[in-house]
């Protein structure tokens, strides 16, 4: 029952491009339709799959599968090097028509986003209509389809987005959100990843309905704080609301190696092209990060990270530079000596001023006017002539 | 020394140099209250801290002559704590002091009163002779806006100027609002433009209130000194320039509204609970025909907007101001039985002018925000 004491529903839509960036090379190159497309690196190389098309899926091909195995899969597969600014490029196109409907659009991704459609630009009090005309827009100005999910939160409105791909809509009203959430797989719930997973499982819980049935201490106990979590997203409680400007929070840049590397000038120079490319991403950002994280991967797959947070701001690149190799040496030299790595990854966040909400207002000072009096306030008075 | 005081004097009296007493300081002579009888029948009771210097006399019963000093904020909590509505202070040669209140014998150690800094007062040319009042309504009035930003000396104090030799012109000034007051007072010939520490103000303001009537005050460039009966006051003088803002108070806007100051504040204090602290709170003022819209800045945490009757009339024109400035200078006029405020407005970046009737003279000049909402 919704009493007036509740908060008034929400609605919100979250819209998700079937198979993105496989779509976008399959509009611009018209001759690849109906072909198993695979965006991803050389199929040689150790790369993975950035996306899939659906022909493509049918062979059980799907993203983070490195191309090695897709090839293996599907011989036949067109393997495309990814082009992310044409991705970007249309992906601001999608952006500018959800902001035809909403401002509260919350982008999760170059393919993704939530829209807050309570109070729309349209006045249309049906959200799944708005869906529909939406999709609808975006086929219009793109080609490309999308799935839309909508509901009262932005949780049910992504597992809704994921029913019915592709080119499908699916609503989740406040009424049947109770009785859905305890038929799906809680391996779809946000955050349940595959250890959540397995220790859900050894509790003998792996639908909704057997989530729904356990106390929030129950799951405390077994999970912490990510419990409370789950309890409340079963019974759909999620009050996040959709962040229109979201701040980034951290950069990161990170390279699989061609072969495993032991340590050495080889791996130094690696770090170096990973350097390099993080600075150019921290000055395009305009950021000053205080903390440094190395992620070094081993040949074996076990991986580890290290973060060294300053007191300052890293404000030269040669500080980064020196603080990476250092977190390099002591991994690589000390704690695991002839370990062939992997993959190494940097990335810098705690940016400045991480926490404050951009502020533009500016209170103005008394000093204008007292150092400077004529011209604010009697310039009418002593305009010189102009000769 | 050996005297009987009331304890509500002596309570009266420490509170008067409590603050002036430090209380951490490597010399602690100072955090010390200095005592000594004089004309058999008052005591003198003398505190400093080098900036601050008071001596006042009090009523006491003198049995034995003498003097001593005490740690000021010992005594005083312990006065407090004191049921008994007579207290005795007795000294030994060794400077120890017992205090003693019906049953209740306390023994303290004391400090050779010779050790005690010397305090003294100036005669200086041309006191002038003016109501307590008028001096603890100026301060009043102007105390929020002073300045306490330690880069800019000159604004860290009240301005006290003699603009007309029978004419005291007093401004607070920080770097975003002024707070202007001119008293006219009695005789001629009076000159000065000296500025006054805000700290100092505080301990002022106490002597005020102790003194409620006629006082003398008199200064140079460097001391300011009250005369107020039995009890006499000087502080340093912050010795800087204070700017002209001649031009700033002058600029009264061609747009006027009067409004219900009551309503006004009620509106903002509500704004302003919706606000983050974090952020400077601004409050958009939309003034059309007939009223005023306030509007908070739509933000994460909340938004929230409220209508207040005036009795404009002319074109829309949006301003943005800080909340608390803007609080702090209505605020000010609660001691006024006006219930209008005039607010004063040219365009959104120009300096807000907020009077009233009653005041005449008085006004506050805030500087405006500028908002992109």
């Amino acid at each position: 029952m919704i009493s007036s004491f509740q908060k008034p529903v929400r609605k919100i839509i979250h819209l998700d491009m079937d198979a993105f960036f496989a779509s976008v090379e399959i509009k611009d190159n018209p001759e690849l339709k109906g072909l198993p497309v695979v965006v991803g690196g050389s199929p040689t190389s150790r790369s993975v799959v950035c996306a899939a098309s659906y022909q493509a899926r049918e062979f059980g091909i799907h993203s983070a599968m490195p191309c090695s195995k897709a090839r293996q899969l599907c011989p036949e597969a067109v393997f495309i090097f990814p082009r992310f600014e044409r991705y970007q490029e249309i992906s601001l196109m999608i952006h500018e028509v959800f902001l035809g409907y909403t401002d509260l659009v919350e982008p999760v991704s170059l393919d993704e986003a939530w829209l807050d459609v309570t109070n729309n630009k349209v006045n249309c009090p049906s959200a799944s209509l708005l869906a529909e005309k939406i999709k609808e827009d975006i086929r219009l100005l793109t080609g490309l389809s999308s799935s839309a999910g909508v509901s009262y939160n932005k949780f049910l409105a992504k597992i809704a987005s994921d029913e019915k791909k592709p080119d499908g809509l699916f609503v989740i009203s406040p009424k049947n959100a109770l009785q859905f959430l305890k038929t799906i797989p809680v391996k779809k719930l946000p955050g349940v990843g595959k250890v959540t997973f397995e220790r859900l499982r050894e509790l003998k819980i792996e639908f909704g309905y057997q989530l729904f049935e356990q106390s929030s201490e129950f799951l405390r106990q077994h999970f912490g704080k990510f419990g409370n979590v789950m309890h409340d997203l079963i019974r759909g409680i999620d009050d996040r609301p959709v962040m229109s400007h979201r701040e980034r929070k951290s950069v990161g840049i990170e390279n699989t190696f061609e072969t495993d590397i032991l340590y050495g000038n080889e791996l130094k120079a690696e770090l170096n092209r990973l350097l390099s490319g993080l600075t150019r991403r921290i000055a395009k950002l305009g950021k000053k990060g205080r903390t440094l994280t190395l992620k070094i991967k081993f040949m074996d797959f076990t991986q580890i990270t290290r973060s060294v947070t300053d007191d300052k701001f890293f404000d030269n690149d040669v500080l980064l530079a020196t603080i990476a190799h250092q977190k390099l040496f002591e991994v690589c030299q000390k704690e695991f000596p002839f370990k062939k790595v992997r993959l190494i990854g940097l990335g810098v966040s705690n940016f400045e001023g991480q926490k404050k909400i951009r502020n533009e207002n500016i209170q103005l000072e008394i000093f204008p006017f007292i150092i400077q009096p004529e011209n604010l306030f009697t310039s009418l008075h002593l305009q010189k002539p102009v000769i | 020394m050996e005297i009987n005081i009331k304890k509500d004097i002596l309570i009266e009296a420490l509170q008067l140099i409590i603050n002036i007493s430090h209380k951490s300081t490597t010399e602690p002579i100072i955090n010390h209250v200095f005592f000594e009888t004089f004309d058999n029948r008052l005591l003198t009771i003398k505190a400093t801290n080098y900036d601050n210097s008071f001596s006042g006399d009090f009523e006491a019963e003198i049995i034995n002559p003498g003097k001593i000093c005490l740690n000021t904020s010992k005594l005083y909590n312990l006065v407090r704590e004191f049921s008994d509505s007579k207290i005795q202070i007795k000294t030994t040669p060794q400077n120890w002091v017992f205090i003693i209140n019906g049953n209740t014998k306390i023994m303290l150690p004391g400090i050779e009163p010779d050790q005690f800094p010397l305090i003294d007062f100036l005669e200086l040319d041309n006191p002038l002779n003016i109501p307590s009042s008028l001096i603890k309504d100026s301060i009043d009035r102007t105390f929020f806006s002073i300045g306490e930003n330690e880069s800019r000396r000159n604004l860290m104090g009240l301005n006290l100027h003699f603009i007309k030799p029978n004419q005291i012109c007093w401004q607070g000034a920080d770097a975003f609002r002024i707070s202007h007051d001119i008293t006219e007072v009695k005789g001629e010939n009076y000159q000065g433009n000296i500025i006054i520490p805000k700290k100092s103000l505080i301990e002022i303001k106490k002597i005020l209130e102790y003194h409620n009537n006629d006082l003398q005050i008199s200064f140079n460039e460097n001391i300011f000194q009250i005369n107020a009966g039995n009890i006499r006051f000087k502080t340093r003088l912050i010795e800087a320039a204070f700017p002209n803002l001649e031009n700033i108070i002058n600029s009264e806007g061609p747009i006027g509204i009067k409004i219900n100051r009551k309503e006004l504040i009620n509106s903002l204090k509500i704004l302003y609970r919706i606000s983050d602290d974090d952020l400077n709170s601004v409050v958009k003022l939309t003034i059309s025909n007939g009223k005023v819209l306030l509007e908070s800045q739509k933000l994460e945490f909340g938004e929230g907007n409220d209508v207040i009757l005036c009795d404009y009339e002319g074109e829309e024109i949006s301003i943005g101001v800080n909340i608390k400035f803007f609080l702090d200078g209505l605020q000010v006029f609660d001691n006024s039985s006006d219930k209008q405020i005039n607010i004063k407005i040219k365009d959104s970046l120009s300096p807000i002018i907020l009077k009233n009737e009653e005041w005449g003279n008085y006004k506050t000049i805030l500087m405006p925000v500028k908002i992109k909402w």
